[in-house]
């Protein structure tokens, strides 16, 4: 079996394109009209919901850069997963009701429509839709960078493709996510999520099995692997890691609240057919997501463990560390499962944000600017996605090249910008009568500005706190404060209704 | 507006934490330093002299944070589902919070006094806290949404009262 480890992997990722593909032309005999590529016409039964929800909150940034986190920084980076209960629960009950109701009341697509509904404001849409651009080329970004590292990665140990490049890789797997993407629209996204989803269980399961019992270094398992960890230097093996306890307080925040206003996921919440399913989709998400995100600690824990141990040679880059565990830990089947699992975790965010990403170019800014979205929005929208893919294709060469950013601190910023403008908007807005747009505006211009300044000057906080935790925080208390000190305008009767319910 | 003053106060009290934080002087390697021996690899080096100056205000902050997200999902269902039942279980997800968060604390503070910890499911303990507790406090969550989502998220009169909510809002467009 191990002859064939590299037609079992080429074989597997191709053919797992191949059923991206062939996803994105049945699904575009499905879209037929600009309904049908943002939400899904709001149809879709909560199995899919739950995947396609859990699928894109795991992007590339987790299959791909959290190994790497770990392998970098120790166990810091846990405080980004073992939120994963609490930001879910917070997220469906803070905002998955409400907003599918406003969804359904309001015939709404995205996430900017709801917010102008809510706070009867179109400058609220229109900094909404801006600032879903803004995260979007960023998380994008991530994803293409994930992308090209994993199949450079498998293609470079082939005789055929030894020495291609990282430019072609990234065009590569580019390509196949923009084709789905562009045919299909977000149907395409969510099936493709419903495969990448079972494929992701598939690997976090295989890859924590191989990694507790089959690394001959460590024939105790993770204790032995976390053991060596520790004797190099006992902090990267404790809670919080080689960052300390503020850094890691700091990402349970903006990873745990941050989750109730990432866009890719909230709206998501609005396809369900029924308002009751989500009693089966927040179990059925965050279970996935714990399985599945079994890898992003497994992998991270093993590559550091033999690497400090002496038992493997330091990686180039700590992005490699599931590709290179793959290479040496796992059987070509598994390694050709999780390969696969690979791309499912990254393409199926990547899909979501191109998404939400061309709704905001073509209905939400123009509607906010203009009073209505483009004509033939179908069109423009098929347009405007390909033109965000070349965007986030051209900044994810320039972070490579010119910047050498990590995979998961671009994603990190990314999720950042969208936990602290958003959030507070959607949470408070939907629940809280009281929520003023005055509020909604201040906090959502407070965070770019506090997100961007520390992110283009490289401020440097103190205890390794991310930027992104003091642009929210500073946000909450924008929002709470305006909407307390300001006299609450009357919400719209429906909507009232609706938070009533 | 009562609402309002509980969410300001605890984001109030989180601020004072966090300057406290930040005006204690960082230790050397507060955030970690670069691996003497291996490339790409960060360390975290003494855990005391970093832990020490920081870990009354940074407990105070993460133990306060676990308040907010209870007083964020307080006002997820409309006055008249908060009932005695929602509360009590809203309360014992927070507090099982809390104890994970001062478990996690407790024996980081002993082995950083003691340089031995006991292995959970393959983790040092405190670590253990962190992965495995801190994500079943959250679980707690999930079952207050899942057991209780007849009584406190969507009780079936929401739901036509929705439904009915729809159908006036199609027929005003319609009569429009």
């Amino acid at each position: 079996m191990e002859a064939f480890r590299e037609p079992i992997i080429l074989g597997s990722v191709a053919f797992y394109m191949a059923l991206c593909i062939g996803i994105g032309v049945w699904a575009m005999r499905r879209t037929r009209s600009a309904n049908d590529f943002f939400v899904a016409g709001r149809s879709l039964g909560p199995l899919i919901v739950g995947l396609a929800v859990f699928s894109s909150t795991l992007s590339g940034f987790g299959f791909v850069g959290g190994p790497g986190l770990v392998y970098s920084l120790g166990m810091s980076s846990v405080w980004m997963v073992n939120i994963s209960a609490f930001g879910y629960a917070i997220g469906f009950f803070l905002v998955a009701k409400r907003i599918r109701m406003i969804a359904e009341l309001r015939d709404t697509i995205s996430l900017p429509d709801v917010l102008a509904a809510r706070y009867d404001s179109e400058f609220v849409r229109l900094l909404t839709g801006v600032t879903i651009v803004l995260g979007v080329l960023g998380y994008l970004a991530t994803q293409v960078l994930a992308m090209a590292t994993v199949l450079q990665s498998i293609l470079s140990g082939t005789q055929a493709f030894a020495g291609i490049d990282f430019v072609t890789c990234a065009a590569l797997s580019s390509a196949v996510l923009i084709f789905y993407s562009v045919t299909g629209g977000i149907i395409a996204g969510v099936y493709t999520d419903v495969v990448q989803g079972l494929i992701m269980m598939a690997a976090g399961i295989l890859v924590v099995v191989t990694a507790a019992t089959a690394i001959p270094a460590f024939p105790g398992g993770f204790a032995d692997a976390t053991a060596t960890i520790l004797a190099d230097d006992a902090e990267a093996a404790m809670p919080w890691g080689t960052v300390g306890i503020m850094g890691c307080i700091a990402w349970f925040f903006v990873f745990g609240i941050g989750l109730a206003g990432q866009p890719h996921l909230v709206t998501k919440m609005m396809m369900n057919r029924r308002l009751s399913d989500n009693r089966v989709v927040l179990p059925l998400a965050m279970l996935g997501y714990a399985v599945a995100a079994l890898l992003w600690i497994s992998i991270g824990v093993v590559m550091r463990g033999v690497v400090v141990g002496g038992d493997a040679a330091p990686l180039d880059m700590p992005d490699s560390a599931a590709p290179a565990f793959l290479s040496a830990f796992a059987h070509p089947l598994l390694a050709g499962v999780v390969f696969a699992g690979l791309f499912a975790a990254i393409m199926s965010t990547a899909d979501s944000f191109l998404n939400i990403g061309a709704a905001a170019l073509i209905h939400d800014i123009p509607r906010a600017i203009r009073g209505r979205s483009l004509g033939n929005e179908l069109f423009w929208a098929r347009v405007a996605t390909v033109a965000i893919a070349v965007l986030s294709f051209a900044f994810a060469l320039y972070s490579h090249f010119a910047n050498g950013r990590l995979v998961a601190l671009l994603g990190a910023f990314g999720w950042g910008t969208f936990a602290a403008a958003l959030v507070p908007v959607v949470m408070f807005g939907l629940n809280w009568k009281r929520a003023s747009r005055a509020g909604a505006v201040a906090a959502i211009l407070v965070s770019l500005v506090v997100n961007f300044a520390v992110e283009l000057f490289h401020i440097a906080l103190p205890y390794g706190i991310n930027g992104g935790y003091v642009a929210f925080g500073l946000a909450m208390l924008a929002f709470v404060g305006f909407s307390l000190v300001l006299k609450p305008r009357p919400v719209a009767s429906d909507i009232a209704r609706v938070m009533e319910l | 507006m009562r609402y309002g003053l509980v969410v300001m106060g605890l984001l109030v009290a989180m601020a004072a934490a966090f300057a406290l934080v930040i005006a204690t002087p960082e230790p050397m390697g507060a955030s970690g330093a670069v691996h003497p021996g291996i490339a790409g690899m960060r360390v975290g080096g003494d855990g005391a002299a970093r832990y020490a100056p920081i870990a009354a205000p940074a407990i105070a902050l993460q133990a306060l944070t676990f308040v907010l997200v209870g007083a964020l999902v307080a006002i997820a269902p409309p006055a008249r589902r908060r009932t005695p039942a929602f509360w009590a279980s809203l309360a014992l997800s927070v507090l099982a919070a809390l104890f994970v968060w001062w478990r996690m604390n407790a024996t980081y503070a002993r082995f950083l006094e003691t340089g031995e910890t006991r292995y959970l499911l393959g983790f040092p303990e405190p670590t253990f806290w962190a992965i495995f507790g801190v994500w079943g406090a959250g679980l707690l969550l999930v079952l207050v949404y899942v057991v209780g989502f007849r009584r406190f998220v969507l009780p079936p009169e929401d739901e036509r009262a929705f439904a009915e909510l729809v159908a006036e809002t199609k027929r005003a467009r319609e009569g429009r």
